[in-house]
Formats: structure tokens, sequence, C-alpha cells
């Protein structure tokens, strides 16, 4: 099978300063990666080279089998979608319903689909009654639901996130969770920017950790808070969760709140028998 | 008198169908610490915007009732530090350091005490190192850092905030949030909207609900984040407090108070489930 990503020693440099130093990485068809790491760390440059934005200085990228340098962002807009950080770098359309609809009309589908596609995207992203609204007349929460909705319309394997909660209140929180278990579910292919570990818990089996441009970890969420070493490094707090369950002596240490439920239920003999929901076993 | 003193507040933006915050009473001591909560659309930036004079004189629209910030006659220079920092950048420069000296540039401040403020403020802010850069090209977290240095090098009195930590990596959200509480430990009256209060519990005096624009609830951290309403709110409280109290329905927590932080938490936690 082809890897949705395949990175081999691929550096980067801004006014000659290295961001992204001899990365090596494969990801595969169905994953959910999450990538972290401090300010600055290379984050948003590492998944600027996914759908060609970047190219690398030194190094090699394939997407989806593309080599990214051979190809136009517009070819690779067929297999990869893309959420930028900041909604005002990517939103120019007039309405809501313009803009969902311009990254499918521009590859090629059938109206009916778009016009599919654009009602179960404005559907999952909850912009219900907002389809005429001006883009910049949205709330910074609004506008990032927009960019993934936009990104959802065009029905990509591959979907490139960059920090998809940021500005989310907790509804929109528990809203993009759902869409990426949705996600998930259909096989897609997600990788997330995020400094939100709860999401990062919930979400992702597999989580990379860079600093100062290099990949310092490629493992799961218990790796990375078990290891104080590469947290420091990172720049990351463990869910409170996690803490949580540390402080209370749970072994193995529970990273979400249905774990730790079910794990303080295990240990309570005479506790009743309330049914706690399971998302992820780690 | 109070330092900011809001009276029956409503407001409607250009062009708005509802008024954006509606018959708001708020009143914020000098030195106080207050953080604005709600879910998206409730008024959180709206009011911070009006705390911090930008409505209606930029933002224009319908204001009714009464606003009033300040020591008693004097009013003050308040600091704004915007929830997107490349929506506050100048545009007009070229470099860090340049964006850092342009409201002081303005406010006309001799050259000595720019230079002063920008190698402290910098310091403070822990953005060493890119005073060259070009702050179009930083990275979020960086020009969130960029951005509320150029306001705390002009001094302001009062400081208003929004979502100043949204861009932050956890680490460096936490030492934003301390830096701010240093700020205001200085004497600065602090107003900052955000989302979350995980890192923010042991912080803030006071925390305002807000909720279609309505103050739904004030109060210290500990009375408003372990009300039962705030879930109807949509405010997004410190999971151990969530946690807590889905253990306690489930008899598996027993302290007399739902916990908001991790501080001595597990006393309530090991009577009964781990004892």
């Amino acid at each position: 099978m082809v890897p949705s990503v395949e990175i081999t020693s691929l550096s980067h440099q801004f006014s000659g300063q290295t961001v992204l130093n001899e990365v090596s990485l494969s990801i595969q068809p169905g994953e959910a990666v999450a990538i972290v790491g401090r300010n600055g760390a290379g984050k948003t440059t590492l998944v600027k080279h996914m759908n060609g934005l970047l190219h690398p200085h030194k190094g090699r990228i394939l997407t989806c089998g593309l080599d990214t340098v051979g190809v136009s962002v517009a070819v690779l807009a067929q297999t990869v979608g893309f959420v930028f950080q900041n909604p005002d770098d990517q939103i120019f359309c007039r309405s809501v319903e313009q803009e969902i609809a311009w990254g499918p009309k521009h590859l090629g589908f059938p109206s009916a689909k778009i016009k599919k596609n654009v009602e179960n995207a404005i559907a999952a992203t909850g912009l219900n009654n907002m389809e005429k609204v001006n883009p910049l007349d949205l709330s910074l929460a609004k506008k990032k639901m927009l960019c993934l909705a936009s990104v959802l319309a065009m029905d990509t394997g591959l979907l490139v996130l960059d920090e998809p909660t940021m500005g989310q209140d907790l509804a929109g929180k528990q809203r993009i969770t759902s869409i990426l278990d949705e996600l998930k579910h259909q096989g897609k292919t997600v990788v997330a920017v995020t400094h939100d570990m709860d999401f990062c818990a919930d979400i992702f089996e597999r989580i990379l950790v860079l600093e100062k441009g290099r990949l310092i970890l490629d493992g799961t969420c218990e790796q990375l808070f078990n290891n104080p070493d590469f947290q420091t490094r990172g720049g990351i707090l463990p869910p409170q969760v996690w803490q949580l369950g540390q402080k209370l002596g749970l072994a193995p240490t529970p990273w979400t709140a249905a774990q730790l439920l079910e794990r303080l239920h295990t240990n309570t003999p005479a506790a009743p028998a309330n049914r706690v929901e399971k998302r992820k076993t780690p | 008198m109070a330092f900011v003193d809001i009276e029956n507040l409503s407001y409607t933006y250009p062009l708005g169908d509802a008024p954006a915050l509606d018959a708001v009473d708020l009143r914020i001591e000098p030195g106080e610490f207050t953080v604005i909560m709600g879910c998206d659309g409730a008024g959180r930036s709206t009011l911070c915007r009006v705390v911090a004079g930008l409505i209606p004189r930029v933002f224009g629209g319908e204001l009714t009732g009464r606003v009033t910030i300040g020591k008693g006659p004097d009013r003050v220079r308040p600091g704004f530090v915007f929830d997107n920092p490349f929506n506050q950048f100048s545009g007009a420069k070229f470099t860090v350091a340049e964006e850092l000296a342009f409201g002081m540039e303005n406010l006309g401040i001799d050259r000595q005490t720019m230079e002063t403020r920008i190698e402290e403020v910098m310091a403070l802010v822990e953005i060493k190192g890119i005073e060259d850069r070009d702050p179009s090209t930083l990275s979020g977290g960086q020009a969130q850092r960029v951005a509320l240095a150029s306001i705390l090098v002009m001094e302001p009195e009062l400081l208003v905030l929004d979502e100043p930590a949204s861009q932050l990596d956890p680490v460096g959200a936490r030492e934003i949030l301390k830096l701010i509480k240093k700020v205001n430990l200085r004497g600065v009256t602090i107003v900052m909207a955000v989302q979350t209060m995980a890192h923010l519990t042991n912080l803030a005096d006071t925390i305002v609900v807000l909720d279609q624009g309505k103050v739904v609830d004030t109060g210290s951290p500990r009375s408003v984040l372990t009300s039962r309403a705030m879930g109807d709110y949509g405010v997004e409280v410190p999971r151990v407090t969530t946690i807590a109290r889905q253990a306690r329905t489930m008899g598996l927590f027993h302290g007399d108070t739902l916990p908001i932080s991790l501080d001595g938490v597990e006393k309530g936690f090991s009577n009964g489930s781990l004892g």
C-alpha cells in the first residue's frame, strides 16, 4: 500500500536558519497522527510540505506517492486537504456556501456531488443557517470551522489540520472530536498539528514530537506522557486526567476521563455499576 | 470608585441583527484580575473591546448605557492584546524590534527609554533572538508573544487580553499566564477573555460568565467553576472538576467541595475509592 506521507531526510531553512533538520517518517493510510512541540519547533513548516506549499531544501517528500516537487499544489489538492492555522490565510470567498463549494468545484466534481458535499460539510461543522454569511463576519472559532468544512467537502483521503481546536469552545472541541472520529471510521488519514493535549489523548494513536526542527519522538501518548524529558523538550504538559491518574496511583495511568472513571470503578467493589463509555485503551 | 464601571450596557454591531451585549453590569476594582468566559458568540471579545475603548469608537455600532474606565476623573490608557496577533501587528514595520517600538513612538517616548523597555520586555516574554525577524513570518506562538510584548512596553494601567495564549504550546501558555499574573501583581488591572481555565484557577480573582451577551454569573473561580450551570452555558471547566462531579454520582468522590485544580485533589478521591 502506498503511504499517505513518506518523508526522507527532509530539511528546510528560513533566512539561513534551519527550521527542519533531517526529518524522516512514514504515515500509512488510515492513521491518525498528531504533531506536537514548542512554538517555532517546525510543526507548521513540516505540514506545509505535505501539500506542496513548501518544498524541501534537502531530502524528499512523497504525498500519496507523488513527489511534491514535481507536481503543482492544485494536483496535490486532489489527494490532500489542508486547513491553515490562521483561517484568514485560507478564506477568500464572499459567503460560507461559496467558500465550501470552491474546493470541490475546482476539483471538477459534478454539481450534484458538490451540492451534497457542501450540505454534508455544513451539517458536520454546525454552520447551518450561515450559508449566506460573509466569512469575514464570523468569529475565529466559526472561521476555523469553515476552513475544516471546506476541506471536508473536497473528500480527500488525507487531511492535514493545523491547530484545529484553536479558538473553539467546549461544544466546538466536541464537534471536531466527533468529526475526526468519523473520518477515522471512514479510513481517512488525519495529520494534525496541535497544542491541545486533551484532544491528542482523545483522538490520536500516534504522536510526533518536534524539537528545534528535529523529530525527537515518534510514538504513543503513553510514551510521551510517561517521559518527562520529551515533555520538557516538546513544551508539553500531560492532560489533567493523566496527572490526576498519577496522583491517585492508577496503573497503567489513564489519559481519558472514561478510562480514569472505569479504573476507579474497578478498584471500588462497592461502587454502583454505572456504565462508563470507553473511547480508547492505552 | 471602581476602575472599570459598566452599567446597563447594551451594544449592537453595525449590520448586527441582535445585541452582542445585553444589559451588562460590571465593576472591576483597581488591581483586580478578571477573567471573562462563555461559549463562542457569547460576547467575550465584544466586552473586551468595550473595556479597551475600541467600541464604539473603532467598531461603530449602537451603544447604550454607561461605561467609565479610570480612577475618578482621570481616564487611563488601556492596552489591548488581540486574539489573532497578525491582526494586531501594524503592518508598517519590518522587524520585531520596530514593531515593539511602534506604539511607544506614537506615544512620544524617547529613544533611550524605548530601547530599555524593549530589552526588558523581550527578556520577560522570552522572545530574545528574533529582534530582526519580519513579524509576518513568525510562528503563531511567537507572534502571540510579540503581540503581548508590544503592549507591555507601553506600560498600560489596564491590560485587556483576548485569548492571549490560544496559539501557545502548553508550557508556553502556562508561562505567559504566570507572566500576566506577575504584571497584575505590579498593580496592573487585568481583564482577559479565555475559553478554558485549566491553568488559570490560581491566577484570577473573579470570573464573569457571559451567555448570549448577558452576564449570567460572577464570582470567585471556585464558586463559578463548580456551578452546575456552567455546562448549560458551554463553559469549559477544568477536567478535574467534571471528573470529580461524575465520580461523586458514582460514589467514587467524597470531597466536601469539587476540586478546580490538582492541588490536594487525591484526598477527595482516596476515601472509599482506593483507600
